[in-house]
């Protein structure tokens, strides 16, 4: 048998072998594709859910920040000092190429921002005095006890 | 690399077969379910004349096509989609056997085929003495081989990629497939031809 003959043979013979995919082959394996995706989705789905929650933390956090900020920048100086005094103090002295804060850029547009750490200022000011108005005026008794 | 159509490619063009690809890619799922509809079967001939067991082929003609969904985005235009889903199908075959045979060292009983089911399902085919002859004779990635390239029709370099080597390889392995059902075909035909 010549090369040309074999090859005929084979290919006709495989062409008249068509028996053995069941007729319900591709609906299953279509069925088992779907299961496939359903598993797969919950995920993606909870990622997805997350996102929001993502998206909110960040402006938190980069409050936060500012918070952390503003409170170091009106940070008490001495004890000594009124809370008036300690309001009054300048911002610490900041790099002119960090132009982030409020030093560089003094009336930033910060949509309702500026009352609400005004707020939180004066939450800061008015446990200030609480603390000052706690601190004993006279030398403490116990040091110069001790000094005795 | 040009590709033909092959048998088992349920008469899908390349160029139709990268249309419904990119369709799915793009989340079309019908267009994968057609996919489907017009691989599987091949696909499943592909495995069982190659010698995988019928109720074999079913669940690895399933696995082919959730894995080729799953990394459509992966898929290579450059090829026919059913290369590579061929390929995915030989590979997840070349697994499945490699477990089992894990199985079979570490003693446990693998579980049995179903050979009177299988052996039904040919009752009915026409009888193929030459593709019998050649299951019979032929090294086991000799048959691949030649199934691939005329009971698919597939081009050398598709064939290549499907059993994961070179073109050349594939050409020697088929050269000396077909040397050896030419010297073993004569009589073996010669006694089928006999019978009426």
């Amino acid at each position: 048998m010549n090369r040309q003959e074999l090859e005929r043979r084979l290919r006709r013979e495989a062409a008249s072998m068509r028996p053995a995919a069941p007729p319900e082959l591709a609906a299953r394996a279509l069925s088992a594709i779907a299961d496939d995706r359903a598993a797969s989705a919950p995920p993606r789905a909870r990622a997805r859910d997350l996102r929001p929650l993502a998206a909110g933390a960040i402006p938190l956090a980069a409050g936060v920040a500012l918070a952390v900020w503003l409170v170091r920048a009106a940070a008490p100086a001495p004890a000594a000092h009124a809370p008036q005094e300690m309001a009054a103090r300048p911002a610490p002295a900041r790099d002119p190429a960090d132009a982030s804060g409020p030093a560089a850029d003094p009336e930033p547009d910060r949509g309702g921002l500026d009352e609400e750490f005004e707020a939180l200022r004066s939450d800061l000011r008015a446990g200030g005095d609480l603390l000052v108005a706690a601190l004993p005026q006279a030398p403490v008794a116990g040091a110069s006890g001790r000094a005795r | 690399m040009a590709a033909v159509v092959a048998s088992g490619a349920g008469g899908l063009a390349m160029a139709e077969q990268h249309r419904l690809a990119d369709a799915s890619r793009a989340g079309d799922q019908e267009a994968f379910s057609e996919l489907v509809r017009r691989l599987a079967p091949g696909l499943h001939r592909y495995l069982v004349a190659t010698g995988t067991a019928a109720s074999d082929a079913d669940d690895l003609v399933q696995e082919a096509f959730i894995r080729a969904h799953r990394a459509l985005a992966d898929f290579d235009r450059r090829y026919a989609f059913t290369t590579w889903l061929y390929t995915i199908a030989h590979r997840l075959r070349l697994n499945r056997r490699a477990r089992v045979d894990r199985q079979v060292a570490l003693g446990a009983i693998p579980e049995p085929a179903a050979p009177e089911a299988d052996a039904a399902r040919f009752e009915e085919a026409p009888a193929t003495p030459l593709w019998d002859l050649a299951r019979a004779l032929l090294p086991e990635r000799q048959m691949h081989a030649l199934w691939l390239r005329y009971g698919e029709d597939m081009d050398i370099g598709a064939i290549a990629r499907v059993l994961g080597t070179n073109a050349l390889n594939i050409r020697v392995m088929l050269h000396r497939a077909r040397a050896r059902l030419a010297r073993a075909a004569p009589q073996d035909l010669r006694q089928n031809e006999g019978t009426p």
